[in-house]
């Protein structure tokens, strides 16, 4: 069986550290990228299984500008190959989800698949990251 | 110094001034009618043989002129207001100067120096101080005594004919030298003792409206001030929070990798001194965390989401779900009364999350085995309330006025739970006031406590 490859995009060498232990431990190959114009180039290159997006990289929102990019509609869009990858979110605290309690539908959406909040714990990595790639299959 | 301190006021003082002007005029309607009224009671109730058609001449001459004052003064105000504060000083000395002249006239066909009009001049004398200048005033009593001077004279010298009035004065003494020497006396002694009076006292208010003025203005001042100064230590902080943050993030992620082995096997000993690291660096976490909402609620920082409609219900239930597992931990009886309906909140769906798992979150950190919490959610007519009654350890009455400061924790509070940063209240308070609501603490020491949040709607 071919082992599922995962990008991690993130600024922060150490969280990058943290989560690759875990998910290498756990038979996954790690590839990573340290900003989001890396991150794009290698999602088209190597077209990983998972993506891992940190929100704040260089600017405060660049995570959100690398997902956008990569769900784009726009069929000329070089990340087309992209489109279908699950992305799961890395975010810091009291950065929320902002879909806690409301009744309606968020009209903020963003084109992501799950959270996970930082600190990571490997056990609820490992957990997500497994159900989104059962969930791609 | 910012540039959104607010445009400087009108000095009250020149305000108060312009409103002044404006009841002068005001006062004269009220004197054109008391002229009209008491000639014409003296003609006709008290036979008192008078030239009425000159009297009500010059009544109507200041009826016009005031007309012509009243349009002036609303024109000017619309006009050009800082103008109008240039100009006020000329405005009122015109108007009582023409009222002198309306006065000599009026002095003059009731008797000249014989008229007991003549003691009216002393009102002019009054308002002159009240809205001129000392030097201004005296100038215009000056004015004054030089009309009743020159009129007795004249008339003294029937170089102007002198109007008798029969029935008050039989015998006219206006020719009477040492009558008129010593009534042009205390008339003048009169006007200037009155302008001198007059001008003391309203210099002295003058000068305290000035003081109070530059008061005001110094305090608007330092007031603002010490707003930018509280908001660059929020920033300061905010900014230094968010520093702190991801450096204990990362660390805190590698501390749970090499705890959970997947650094290499570790020893006990070791793993311990792990899961030791990682409580404190997870307290150094929440303590940023709460640090950022204080701040976060402070400043007005824009949040990343907006308000929405929020069911108070369903906001409970979604605090409760999170903290299922230590309600059940400690064995805690919990009943949630809801509103029949949905009670909807505009509000950041994360400010409402923080203000309620800080509140359930407390009721039950501070609850003993056993204990009994109570939710009630409550529509009433102009508002929605949230009461969270608990069984719990209490706050002491000397502590009730401190826990919304920062950092306060009470004794008993912290025999319970070592680790708090004695912020959760005071990120509440902050919150629940950016949308107008207040939050209500009733406690009975070592036997429970009730807080209440009311938002209105």
């Amino acid at each position: 069986m071919i082992s599922p490859k995962i990008l991690i995009i993130d600024d922060d060498p150490d969280i990058v550290e943290a989560m690759r232990m875990p998910l290498e431990a756990n038979g996954y190959k790690v590839i990573t990228a340290n900003c989001g114009k890396e991150g794009l180039k290698k999602a088209r290159e190597e077209i990983p299984d998972l993506i891992m997006l940190d929100v704040m990289m260089e600017t405060d929102t660049e995570g959100f500008h690398v997902a956008y990019e990569l769900r784009s509609e726009n069929h000329d869009s070089e990340y087309r190959n992209c489109r279908k990858i699950p992305i799961l979110m890395l975010t810091a605290i009291s950065q929320k989800k902002g879909m806690s309690f409301s009744p309606e539908k968020d009209e903020v959406f963003l084109p992501v698949d799950d959270f996970i909040e930082k600190p990571i714990q490997p056990k609820d990595l490992l957990k997500k990251v497994a159900e989104l790639l059962v969930n791609k299959e | 110094m910012s540039t959104d301190t607010p445009v400087p006021e009108r000095s009250s003082v020149e305000e108060e001034l312009i409103k002044r002007v404006l009841w002068f005029i005001t006062l004269r309607w009220i004197t054109v009618a008391g002229i009209c009224a008491t000639s014409l009671i003296a003609c006709f109730i008290l036979n008192i043989g008078m030239p009425l058609i000159p009297i009500l001449i010059i009544a109507a001459g200041i009826l016009l002129f005031n007309f012509v004052c009243i349009t002036y003064h609303h024109y000017i105000k619309c006009i050009s207001y800082s103008q109008y504060i240039k100009s006020h000083h000329q405005f009122a000395n015109l108007q009582i100067f023409t009222d002198w002249i309306a006065l000599v006239f009026l002095v003059h066909y009731t008797g000249g120096i014989e008229s007991p009009v003549i003691f009216y001049f002393i009102f002019h004398v009054i308002i002159a101080a009240i809205l001129l200048s000392r030097k201004a005033c005296y100038l215009q009593t000056s004015f004054a005594v030089l009309l009743i001077i020159s009129l007795s004279i004249l008339e003294y010298l029937n170089i102007i004919p002198h109007v008798q009035n029969k029935e008050l004065f039989p015998n006219p003494i206006y020719d009477n030298s040492l009558y008129l020497l010593s009534i042009l006396f205390f008339c003048v002694t009169s006007l200037y003792v009155s302008a001198y009076l007059a001008t003391s006292i309203t210099n002295q208010i003058r000068k305290r409206e000035k003081e109070i003025v530059v008061l005001k203005d110094n305090i608007t001042h330092a007031y603002h001030a010490l707003e930018m100064k509280d908001r660059e230590k929020s920033e300061f902080t905010y900014k230094v929070t968010h520093e702190l943050r991801s450096p204990l993030s990362a660390i805190q992620s590698l501390l749970k990798s090499i705890e959970e082995g997947y650094a290499g096997e570790i020893s006990e000993k070791a793993k311990e001194l792990i899961i030791r690291s990682e409580k404190r660096t997870g307290f150094l976490l929440t303590l940023v965390k709460d640090l950022l909402d204080l701040v976060t609620g402070k400043i007005g920082k824009p949040r990343e989401s907006n308000s929405k409609s929020v069911d108070i219900n369903e906001a409970v239930k979604s605090t409760l779900h999170l903290m299922q597992e230590k309600v059940k931990e400690k064995n805690i009886k919990l009943t949630v009364n809801t509103t029949e309906k949905p009670a909807y909140l505009e509000i950041i769906p994360d400010d409402l999350d923080i203000i309620m798992t800080n509140l359930i979150g407390n009721a039950i950190k501070y609850i003993k085995e056993g204990g009994t919490i109570n939710i009630n959610n409550i529509i009433a007519d102009n508002e929605i309330r949230i009461e969270i009654s608990d069984t719990g350890i209490g706050i002491h009455k000397d502590d009730i006025n401190k826990i919304f400061e920062e950092f306060y924790r009470s004794n008993n509070a912290k025999a319970i739970e070592s680790d708090g940063t004695g912020l959760g209240l005071a990120i509440v308070r902050n919150l629940i006031k950016r949308y107008d609501g207040h939050i209500d603490v009733q406690s009975t020491f070592e036997k429970g406590t009730t807080v209440t949040v009311t938002f209105p709607v």
